[in-house]
């Protein structure tokens, strides 16, 4: 099939040159010696290729549902791992249940008591840009998904209301006066008014941050807004609600916290 | 050598980079999620664990099926998150669970049950200690840890070959024979 060619350049040896017959004879040799190793390579992508195209021809003779079916796996199988990944590391999609965020998340809780929120949660550790370092920069008024400490399997969704250092005058359900934050813990508390309504850390105490896992940022349903944590600061209020009872009750949380009340110390780690 | 990268790059347009990146990712992301929801292999570091686990460190498999306290029972050696320090990863073995009452020693101590205080675990924690007592810092020192922290149980020992093998969970019921009973 692929017989070594004679160089173009090269004459034939002819007879009738017979003087000049030494000549070739040294230039033949080294044509063959170079295509050697292109011979010896010329199978093994000739193979790789045969079994290609074998295969596309087997798969176009399939009848073609089937082919269709492929060509949707082909895509469809390494989307999957991805579309596995984006909600863990990324951002996610929950639904809020329950009434601890009432005046701000599951507004109309006490009347309809049905409707939950759909809320965009970002998983991302923002602080870092690997996904696997986990170390998170928290701010008073962000809204935080966690692991909640008393049951494990359950994602609880309260407001950061105090960080390291601070002293938190605690509310009723709460053993304690006051609470100094621990290092690394945060102060966790749901927005509900009436604190039998709201599970957080008045029950189970300071949250360490290696459980938290996202922050809220934006609420898609029922009315859609974003949601920025520099509002709970701010006296005017949250998100533009001109409601009067909202802003004063995140008034009086804010009042129970006394910012940066200690200096903590780093503990020792082993 | 040539011929392939000729081949390549002749190949080279918008389509097949675009796939060379789906499928990159892909592969990415099915390494993590194995990695983070079915085994992972890591380095051990530090005395703390002594007898059990080197103090130069051994190479450990984790399962983390058991995530979160799934399964986890009295004498599991479990890989958490530190309560402490994002990030950090510590193994220690389970000595209490939820609702169990446990002597909180004072920190580094050697002694058991002398000094310290009874305390029961709360609902969602577990009391964790290192093997090697007077070099841990652990529950002792910070109380019981929440389950959602933990993140692995701690199945084998891989690496050095001649000391390869299961790590065994030491508290077993115990079997009585016909005889005593």
């Amino acid at each position: 099939m692929s017989r070594p060619q004679r160089p173009r350049g090269v004459p034939t040896p002819n007879s009738r040159f017979r003087v000049h017959a030494q000549e070739p004879k040294l230039q033949i040799p080294e044509p063959i010696v170079s295509e050697g190793p292109s011979l010896s390579k010329e199978p093994r992508a000739s193979l790789i290729s045969h079994l290609l195209t074998n295969i596309r021809q087997r798969i176009s003779a399939l009848p073609y549902p089937v082919r269709r079916v492929c060509r949707t796996f082909r895509w469809a199988v390494p989307m999957l791992p991805i579309a596995l990944f984006f909600p863990e590391h990324v951002m996610q999609v929950m639904w809020v249940r329950g009434p601890s965020m009432t005046p701000y998340l599951n507004e109309e809780y006490a009347e309809t008591q049905t409707k939950s929120d759909i809320v965009m949660v970002n998983m991302w550790p923002w602080g870092s840009l690997t996904p696997f370092k986990n170390e998170r920069k928290l701010e008073r008024g962000m809204i935080v998904t966690f692991r909640s400490p008393a049951n494990p399997s359950h994602i609880a969704i309260k407001r950061v209301v105090g960080l390291p250092g601070d002293r938190i005058t605690t509310r009723e359900p709460c053993l304690r006066q006051t609470q100094i934050v621990p290092w690394n813990h945060v102060w966790l508390e749901g927005d509900a008014e009436d604190p039998r309504k709201t599970l957080d850390s008045n029950t189970y105490g300071p949250v360490s941050l290696s459980l938290i896992t996202g922050r809220v940022f934006a609420v898609l349903g029922p009315r859609m807004r974003w949601l920025k944590w520099t509002d709970w600061e701010s006296d005017k209020g949250e998100s533009g609600s001109d409601d009067a009872a909202v802003n004063s009750y995140g008034q009086s949380t804010r009042g129970r916290v006394l910012k940066n009340a200690v200096k903590l110390e780093q503990p020792m780690l082993n | 050598m040539e011929h392939i990268v000729r081949s390549a790059i002749k190949a080279t347009n918008f389509r097949t980079i675009g796939r060379l990146a789906f499928n990159g990712a892909s592969t990415f992301c099915a390494c993590a999620l194995i990695w983070e929801h079915l085994i992972t292999i890591q380095l051990s570091e530090g005395p703390s664990m002594y007898p059990t686990f080197d103090v130069r460190g051994d190479w450990l498999l984790i399962s983390r099926m058991h995530r979160n306290g799934k399964g986890i029972e009295v004498g599991d050696v479990v890989r958490y998150g530190h309560p402490n320090f994002q990030g950090v990863h510590v193994a220690k073995r389970v000595v209490g669970m939820p609702g169990d009452f446990v002597c909180q020693d004072k920190p580094l101590s050697t002694s058991i049950g002398e000094e310290g205080n009874m305390i029961q675990i709360p609902e969602g924690h577990v009391f964790l200690a290192g093997d090697n007592l007077p070099w841990s810092r652990d529950s002792r020192n910070y109380g019981p840890v929440p389950m959602g922290l933990i993140n692995g149980k701690i199945v084998a020992r891989v690496w050095p070959l001649s000391k390869m093998g299961w790590v065994t969970n030491p508290l077993q019921p115990a079997q009585l024979d016909a005889q005593n009973i």
